[in-house]
């Protein structure tokens, strides 16, 4: 239980140790789900990104450039921010409650930082020169915010797997025992020379690393990811500087959004209730409501300031933009996320109930979608800035079937990590005095509370 | 900006970005317990998972290059 006492290891472990037919059949479906992405990006490698895509050129094609490929790509930058965030604040500031939803976090941002990269080669024209990107770094790292995306990216995946690896070592070695065999040389590779001795040492190093991943949280999405984009003066849509606070805000609601969501998901079917509590999610709705407040308050200096006596050409985006029609369903979004959590706040024996977070959380997410896909299409719809003045006419963007295919693949492949690393290491985080206790014959162990088993099927011991 | 020596590239990841990084590693040694072969191992998976990625790059770019057509 999460309690005083912590939390019991054999209900924490159960993913690991049972597997009920529901995961298989999800299993399943994310099978023929990889199936229907291969044959979406094979076409796609075959005939090409111009060709199968709503993608195209300026000049003569009229089109846009980047698509949902790269809002996707920016959207999953955002949501990978909430994970290891929240992980590493629970090290950080001691705020042991949180610890139950703290691996699920972390497993995140590992899932969506691998899904960010691939958005990035999903976009590219001739993705076999992917390598490029790493061997021309030394030259393009001088003048390029894409560089500078990669170099950032790349280490901050490096720090948040070389965070997870560190932070399973002790619990594997004391958990071996009950782990899966077949996973065996993971384990071995994973713990290779533990020593008991290390333990405090390696707290000391993962304390210095949450450190730097939470300072480096500003630096990517609200510093290198924005930079790609407001450093381009020609773009009008892009240049600003607020445009880095207003994009950071904009993740991390995301990302949070996405942690209550996956979060929600484990409780419900490991029967979890009284490991990742409603004062969890109580607390992540205060967090989520205040954030999608805020990204409204950006929204309104975006559109008031382009709105009023603005330069020309700002003035033209401002109202491009107010006139799409995904930009009025995105204000509707934020402002029913609004109203409903901030009434679960005030009024949580009348409002609260994890469903209905879990639906606000879900609108939120699609939301900062909508805003991230927006944003970068809009941005590209109107070159109106020297030198591009009057050189091209007004783009359009449409996409189509293989790039809704492709970028969904992305969320199914996230779905499918889980599925996988759940199978593989515990999904929540245990203490060495908890685990201990399992092996103390004194402690009885907790009978399954039948309320909340809601994985009722037959379920197959592994 | 041809001309410069130092470029900005080289101002904003060496001298912005990785300063969470230096903190860090200073952390790291400076830091009690002294603890040097835990730090050695850290680096060394911090090394492993680097080339991990370039590594993974490079054979996902020859993968697709043997299934695109140019």
């Amino acid at each position: 239980m999460s309690t005083d006492d912590g939390i019991d290891p054999n209900r924490a472990l159960k993913p690991l140790r049972t597997t009920s037919r529901e995961f298989y059949v999800l299993l399943g479906l994310f099978a023929l789900g990889t199936l229907v992405f291969l044959e979406a990006w094979g076409h796609q490698l075959i005939h090409g990104v111009g060709a199968v895509t709503g993608i195209g050129d300026w000049g003569i094609s009229a089109g846009v450039p980047w698509g949902l490929y790269i809002g996707g790509f920016v959207w999953w930058i955002g949501v990978a921010h909430g994970g290891i965030a929240i992980s590493a604040a629970v090290r950080v500031i001691s705020i042991d409650r949180y610890r139950p939803i703290a691996r699920i976090a972390e497993i995140l941002t590992v899932l969506a930082l691998g899904m960010a990269a691939f958005s990035i080669v999903l976009s590219m024209g001739r993705p076999d020169r992917v390598f490029n990107t790493i061997y021309q770094w030394p030259f393009t790292v001088h003048h390029s915010p894409l560089a500078w995306d990669i170099a950032v990216i790349s280490l901050y995946l490096v720090l948040t797997i070389t965070y997870m690896t560190l932070s399973l070592r002790a619990e594997i070695v004391r958990l071996r025992d009950r782990l899966p065999k077949w996973y065996g040389p993971l384990y071995t590779l994973l713990t290779l020379g533990y020593r008991d001795q290390e333990d405090e040492k390696v707290e000391q190093i993962l304390w210095w690393l949450a450190v730097a991943i939470l300072a480096l949280v500003p630096l990517l999405s609200g510093g290198v990811v924005p930079w790609l984009f407001s450093l381009i003066a020609a773009q009008p849509a892009w240049y600003g500087a607020a445009a880095g606070a207003a994009m950071l805000t904009e993740s991390i609601t995301s990302a949070l959004a996405i942690v209550v969501i996956v979060s929600a998901v484990f409780r419900y079917a490991y029967g979890w209730d009284d490991i990742i509590t409603d004062r969890i999610f109580k607390d992540l709705a205060i967090v989520l409501a205040f954030l999608a407040l805020a990204t409204i308050w950006f929204t309104m200096h975006d559109v008031l300031t382009g709105y009023y006596i603005a330069p020309t050409n700002i003035a033209a985006l401002t109202e491009g933009l107010l006139g799409l029609e995904f930009f009025w369903l995105a204000v509707a979004g934020l402002v029913v996320s609004v109203v409903v959590l901030f009434a679960m706040m005030g009024w949580p024996e009348r409002f609260f109930n994890v469903p209905l977070l879990v639906a606000v959380s879900a609108l939120l997410a699609v939301t900062i979608l909508n805003k991230k896909v927006m944003f970068v299409v809009e941005g590209l719809m109107y070159p109106t800035q020297p030198p591009l003045t009057n050189l091209y006419p007004t783009g359009t963007y449409s996409p189509t079937a293989v790039e809704w295919v492709l970028f969904l693949g992305t969320i199914m492949f996230v779905g499918l990590g889980y599925l996988v690393v759940s199978k593989v290491i515990p999904m929540v985080e245990l203490e060495t005095e908890e685990i201990e206790r399992m092996d103390d014959p004194s402690v009885e162990p907790e009978i399954e509370r039948p309320d909340t088993a809601t994985d009722a099927s037959p379920e197959v011991t592994d | 900006m041809a001309h410069e020596t130092l470029h900005i590239g080289l101002i904003v990841i060496f001298g912005i970005i990785m300063l969470p990084v230096y903190a860090m590693v200073a952390g790291w040694l400076l830091g009690k317990p002294h603890d040097y072969r835990t730090v050695a191992m850290t680096f060394g998976y911090i090394g492993v998972y680097v080339v991990a990625i370039v590594v993974g790059l490079a054979v996902l770019g020859v993968a697709i290059s043997l299934v695109v057509p140019y």
